[in-house]
């Protein structure tokens, strides 16, 4: 059996642990009251701001100028919060009343505010504030989102290129074409979506990356060519169905559903007539083609081609009746 | 414009930008934070329209939209509903929905609904 420990050893460890219950006590004590202190500043700022930020929303444009003085004139600490309230906003209003809401963050200075998160070096807070330059889509926050959609951290560069959607310049739609490259690192469909959300302004710059060299931007292009309906497409859309790569082959077969044209329709037919999935594409966009167009080749596909291409083409087995 | 519109949703700030908005045309407008509150004053009567946030904690807006109609209230319900729900939709519309406004949504567009809404 051991001996008991000296009892001015025992008083000892009592003392400390008794100081150390203590020390955790006073901190969580401060700690709750920072907490009721800080959500107590939130609460007057919020009583004091949200009136007028709603009110700015919805406001007439005569009285919006005014509105956006009095929040330019108050102070750093102010415009945080007022920043703080407008983002969450964002997410779920649209038109007239988010366009003011991002006037409204504009004037609080948000956009200067996310400068330095940009250049953060934790990839996570230049995410973050890649999402928040392209929610505030203010004409400062282009730069600062060309520049991070070339950043190291491919999380980072999908966020930008997402973001940079919001932007019709022919800098920001340039930079989303680059990024439909397999070396980018950045998902195809962000940049295609990114695409269709800058839409018309995108058209001209698709056109042209019909034919670029890198097969990722040609597939791409060639998928937001049928779903912008970008004039002029179609022609090239019937180059690339017989394109070096599958992807890029399929991809334009899909929007030659959207962009129909005649010349088309001889490599539509051989690539149905082969057979697979790319035959199944082949044969559903000759089934959207004008009957004039294409009655000949579905009646060779209807006796030639494989089950699978005469099911996409919409005829009945060989040998079905009526 | 005149009429009495119940808004429904567990966003402060959405409930109150619709109320602010509603307002400015003229409405009269009440708010509620969460489903059974929304149900008991919708269930109080006296709303020429209702707008309903499908997504809400406990009483979802189809909840509360279905169990007005199952009281026999005919009152005109907007639904608010998130991108990409369609079966939010669906279910909104079966249980006697009149209208859909998707998020993110414009309160204008949602203005000019209820005013075609209740005439």
């Amino acid at each position: 059996m051991r001996p008991p420990l000296p009892p001015e050893l025992m008083q000892a460890v009592l003392l400390v642990t008794a100081l150390v219950a203590v020390a955790m006590l006073v901190a969580l004590v401060m700690q709750r009251a920072l907490r009721r202190s800080r959500l107590r500043r939130r609460a007057a700022l919020d009583a004091r701001f949200r009136r007028l930020v709603l009110e700015s929303s919805v406001a007439e444009d005569d009285e919006l100028e005014g509105l956006l003085a009095r929040v330019r004139s108050l102070d750093e600490r102010e415009h945080d919060h007022i920043a703080r309230m407008v983002f969450p906003m964002l997410r779920d209003v649209s038109g007239e009343a988010g366009d003011r809401l991002r006037a409204i963050a504009r004037a609080a200075g948000a956009a200067s505010g996310l400068v330095d998160a940009a250049h953060h070096r934790n990839p996570l807070v230049r995410a973050d504030a890649a999402e928040a330059l392209g929610v505030l889509a203010a004409p400062e926050a282009l730069e600062l989102l060309l520049e991070l959609a070339v950043d190291r951290d491919r999380h980072v560069r999908t966020v930008a290129i997402r973001a940079l959607g919001a932007f019709d310049e022919p800098r920001a739609v340039g930079r989303v074409l680059d990024a439909l490259a397999a070396s980018s690192g950045v998902s195809p469909s962000v940049a295609a979506t990114a695409l269709l959300q800058q839409g018309a302004a995108a058209s001209d710059r698709v056109l042209d990356a019909l034919l670029d060299r890198d097969p990722g931007v040609r597939r791409g292009a060639a998928r937001v060519a049928g779903l912008l309906q970008v004039p002029g497409a179609g022609k090239t859309l019937a180059l690339l169905v017989t394109d070096s790569q599958e992807s890029v082959r399929l991809a334009a077969m899909q929007s030659l559903e959207q962009l129909p044209v005649r010349e088309a329709v001889p490599a539509l037919l051989a690539a149905a007539l082969k057979g697979g999935t790319e035959g199944e594409a082949a044969a559903r966009a000759l089934i959207s083609m004008p009957a004039t167009w294409s009655s000949g080749a579905l009646a060779l596909i209807r006796t030639e081609a494989e089950a699978g291409v005469r099911r996409a083409a919409g005829l009945p087995r060989l040998g079905a009746t009526a | 414009m005149s009429g009495r519109i119940l808004v429904v949703d567990d966003d402060r700030d959405i409930r109150d930008l619709i109320a602010i908005k509603l307002e400015s045309a003229g409405l009269e407008v009440e708010t509620r934070p969460d489903g059974a509150q929304g149900l008991d004053a919708g269930l109080a009567g006296g709303w020429d329209l209702i707008v309903l946030d499908v997504m809400m904690p406990g009483m979802s807006g189809i909840d509360v939209l279905r169990a007005l109609r199952d009281r026999g209230d005919q009152t005109p319900v907007i639904l608010l509903t998130a991108r990409g729900q369609e079966k939010d939709i669906e279910a909104g519309f079966a249980a006697g929905a009149d209208q859909y406004v998707t998020k993110p949504f414009s309160p204008r567009a949602l203005l000019a609904r209820i005013t075609a809404e209740i005439g």
